[in-house]
């Protein structure tokens, strides 16, 4: 007892001081961030002044990647961009009230993310390295035969993508395993979809067009699929309360992560969404439009709420990261391979 | 009450066998093994044994200073599936020992876990910049941490009868036999196993050939003694002298136990019923070493090595055995130390390969209710359900039933695997388990196809009691070949 005591409390201190440790370090890089109010809400007068005055040439043209581009052009009053979008969407204090704040917060937030990131990404191959280095100290022979491929086929379609096992052994835990894998591995192709589309060859399909709205519609119902099965997963553990099952620290944390993870991209969502002009695409964010449709009812500054939120969730994603090979969703790894070497192996089993 | 219902109650033969059972679980490690080379099989077996405490011959704590678990016999896969573990408590609901023994620690899910930690606290990142045995690790009183830790798995590790249950429930397929097999290995070469009462069947194999501390010129008196009582027409040829198609490999357990030697006498007269050209290795015999690998001494390979060679020398087809544990050991484990040049058959799947040919037709009717218990080592181990059932619907009379949990969940004996020896009440509680399983079917006779099931169930049925005979499946194909009819009474 004594020592299941002291193991337990060796993982919750391990994960806390790793945490602590992220917190210090986005704390003396974030203080800077801190300074001065928000800009106080403008009126309607001066935003119609601020259009009216504008000093901007009528249309501007660069050429990005190599291609001509129209960056917008004036529409009467207003100031249009080349996808049909009104400029004052993103630009005007009225409806982005954060807008001088964010300004200065591009300089240095990237900066902080993708520091922070290195080091969650850091921590994150260490641990891989630490359980590959292990691995490598085996020296005795993997599979007894050559590698069964039709087995192997079978297997990971029916045992890795579908969990056939589980599924014959209780409903809501295949119910859990098919909604958290299942989202998680479509929502890594859309997540690599966005990035090369949006980031590295922005194409306006992708970010504008019915592409876009595509992705946007993935990746809200992915995300709802992931909520689902973790708070099944959670129902399991905390209310059912399945005989033998253990919840220690190691076997909740990485729920506990995800669910705050979900949660709060969601809450980011519905922020930005509650703060900028309704337009027919956000529908498509289904789950952030009726949070936006919610958050609007009460007059509250959301463009700060949606900066510090933001940093929680990165902080919350880097964590997850960078815990991944010392917990035990390492399974999503570990998993495929025994289940593949073990369907090659026992095809060569003289089954009667 | 009838005759019938008399001796159902009490089934004579399986009185004797309490003591062997005993016999062969309780070796005493401190016997003086040269004592026995002049005596016969069955004073040896017979001979009283002083009973044992109830706490297993677990490793003293010795002042020895802490050795690294060097996990080199160990694959990559095998490393790789320690951290495949979701802990998603399936083996435990499944688990036999576990349902005997509600020990958290001796769950297969608490063995990875605990392995693991173990691993990482001597090869992980952290313990290469701080080893141990280095000033920091030593300040850290690592040293004695990780061997405290270790002691505690060994007594976890080897309370499992390695049937496999918790393989076929793996939703990540862990190949858990093989793995606690090959951790054991590290565990006996670091010298933290095997178990006190292992030790004394690991010297007596490695002495005698056999774990029964019994001398390797009493090897074949079975047969001479069968001969002599007029139960078989002849003692099978010695091959190596002489050559023969088969080799009927008899193992350990028919060979010195008084009350089994009836399996290795049935097949015997069921081969030349069938008119099969077969021989025995007689005194040449050796222990397959199914004792050795179960319980990780490094010794088994040089065995194993020795047995493949004799083997592959005879110049035979196909190699038979009716011992579960000897036919897993040798089709499924000699094939990763060496190559052989013969077939190897389990005996059900001999004869139901003679019953598909038409060579041999059951006449004789044998009425009774039989339900039949899947060794582990023919079952999961091997995947063969099927060829005994066959056997057993194809003989007129029988009446045929599955009892709860059959075939790849077969609930084991606890026979296997080391947990007889070392736990002998964990195993008397599993085998008391499995018969009451046995007897809600209202089956009238228990069969399977493993002398050591056999054995571990007989002494389950005379602690529970039960109203139902136990019976080696060789038994019934040798009454419905009218060569015996003693239980149909």
């Amino acid at each position: 007892m004594k020592r299941d005591a002291w193991v337990r409390a060796d993982s919750v201190v391990r994960v806390a001081r790793f945490c602590l440790c992220c917190m210090v370090f986005f704390s003396i890089l974030v203080a800077p961030l801190s300074e001065g109010p928000l800009p106080p809400t403008v009126s309607a007068q001066e935003i119609q002044n601020e259009v009216k005055t504008d000093t901007v040439p009528s249309q501007m043209n660069l050429t990005i990647y190599g291609e001509p581009r129209r960056l917008y052009h004036r529409k009467g009053d207003d100031l249009v961009t080349s996808a049909g979008k009104d400029c004052i969407e993103c630009h005007l204090r009225a409806f982005y009230p954060g807008r001088d704040f964010f300004k200065w917060e591009y300089r240095k937030k990237w900066d902080i993310h993708w520091m922070l990131f290195s080091v969650a990404c850091f921590v994150m191959m260490t641990g891989i390295y630490g359980a590959v280095s292990i691995w490598r100290k085996g020296e005795g022979p993997s599979l007894h035969h050559p590698v069964h491929w039709a087995s192997v086929g079978r297997a990971l379609f029916w045992d890795v993508f579908l969990g056939k096992r589980i599924w014959r052994q209780s409903r809501l835990r295949w119910a859990i395993f098919f909604f958290i894998s299942m989202a998680f591995v479509q929502l890594f192709f859309v997540f690599i979809a966005m990035v090369v589309t949006r980031y590295l060859f922005p194409a306006p399909f992708f970010m504008t067009g019915i592409g876009g709205t595509v992705l946007d519609c993935m990746a809200d119902l992915l995300g709802l699929m992931i909520l689902v099965g973790v708070l099944l997963a959670l129902y399991r553990r905390y209310v059912l309360k399945e005989e033998h099952l253990e919840s220690q620290a190691e076997d909740t944390s990485v729920l506990w992560m995800l669910l705050a993870i979900i949660v709060t991209g969601f809450f980011l969502e519905a922020c930005r969404l509650a703060v900028v002009p309704l337009t027919p695409r956000m529908y498509a964010s289904f789950v952030g439009a009726l949070g936006a449709a919610v958050l609007k009812s009460w007059d509250v500054g959301w463009t700060g709420v949606r900066f510090y939120v933001w940093f929680i969730h990165a902080m919350l994603v880097f964590v997850f990261i960078a815990y991944l090979p010392f917990s035990k969703l390492f399974h999503v790894i570990t998993c495929p391979v025994s289940i593949l070497a073990t369907a090659s192996e026992n095809a060569y089993r003289q089954y009667q | 009450m009838s005759e019938k219902e008399d001796s159902r109650e009490k089934p004579e033969h399986q009185v004797e066998e309490w003591s062997l059972g005993e016999e062969y679980t309780q070796v005493p490690s401190g016997k003086d093994l040269s004592d026995k080379e002049g005596g016969t099989a069955e004073e040896g077996a017979e001979s009283p044994v002083p009973e044992m405490s109830t706490a297993p011959g677990f490793l003293e704590p010795a002042e020895r200073p802490f050795i690294r678990v060097r996990i080199n016999n160990l694959s990559p896969r095998q490393l790789l599936e320690l951290e495949a573990c979701t802990r998603c408590s399936e083996c435990v609901l499944w688990c036999p020992v576990y349902a005997q023994d509600s020990r958290p620690g001796l769950t297969p899910r608490a063995k990875a876990r605990s392995f693991r930690k173990i691993l990482r606290a001597q090869d992980g990142v952290m313990a290469t910049l701080f080893p141990p045995e280095r000033r920091l690790g030593r300040m850290l009183r690592q040293p004695e941490r990780q061997k405290r830790r270790i002691e505690e798995f060994v007594k976890d590790l080897y309370e499992c009868s390695t049937c496999g249950q918790c393989h076929y429930k793996c939703p990540s397929y862990i190949d858990t036999v093989e793995l606690w097999e090959s951790i054991r290995k590290s565990i006996v070469s670091a010298g933290y196993g095997p178990l006190e009462n292992h030790k004394a069947l690991t010297s007596s194999v490695k002495s005698y050939d056999n774990p029964w501390l019994q001398p390797r010129s009493t090897r074949d008196k079975w047969a001479k003694r069968a001969h002599k009582q007029k139960e078989i027409r002849s003692v099978p040829k010695m091959l190596g002298k002489s050559k023969a198609e088969v080799l009927y490999f008899v193992g350990c357990t028919a060979s010195f136990d008084v009350n089994i030697k009836e399996v290795a006498v049935n097949t015997v007269k069921m081969l030349d019923a069938c008119g099969v050209d077969f021989g025995i290795l007689g005194t040449q015999e050796k222990c397959c070493g199914s004792v050795l690998l179960r319980v990780g001494d490094p010794e088994y390979e040089r065995l194993a090595e020795e047995n493949i060679e004799t083997f592959n020398r005879l110049g035979i087809r196909t190699l038979v055995t009716s011992c579960s544990g000897c036919y897993k050991t040798i089709s499924q484990d000699y094939p990763k130390v060496g190559t052989m040049n013969f077939e190897t058959l389990h005996m059900v799947q001999f004869i139901a390969r003679l019953i598909e040919e038409g060579t041999i037709q059951f006449e004789k009717e044998v009425p009774m209710k039989v339900t039949y218990h899947d060794p582990c080592h023919l079952g999961r181990a091997s995947g063969i359900y099927e060829a005994p059932r066959t056997i057993l619907k194809s003989i007129p009379g029988i009446e045929f039933v599955e009892i709860e949990r059959h075939h790849e969940n077969s609930r084991c004996c606890g026979a296997g695997g080391g947990l007889k020896a070392g736990f002998p009440e964990i195993q008397q509680k599993m085998s008391q388990a499995r018969v009451r399983d046995a007897v809600a079917t209202g089956a009238t006779d228990f069969v399977t196809a493993c002398p050591f099931c056999y054995q571990g169930l007989s002494v389950g049925i005379i602690a529970e009691d039960a109203p139902i005979r136990m019976r080696d499946i060789t038994e019934i194909i040798m009454m419905a070949l009218g060569g015996s009819d003693k239980g149909s009474q």
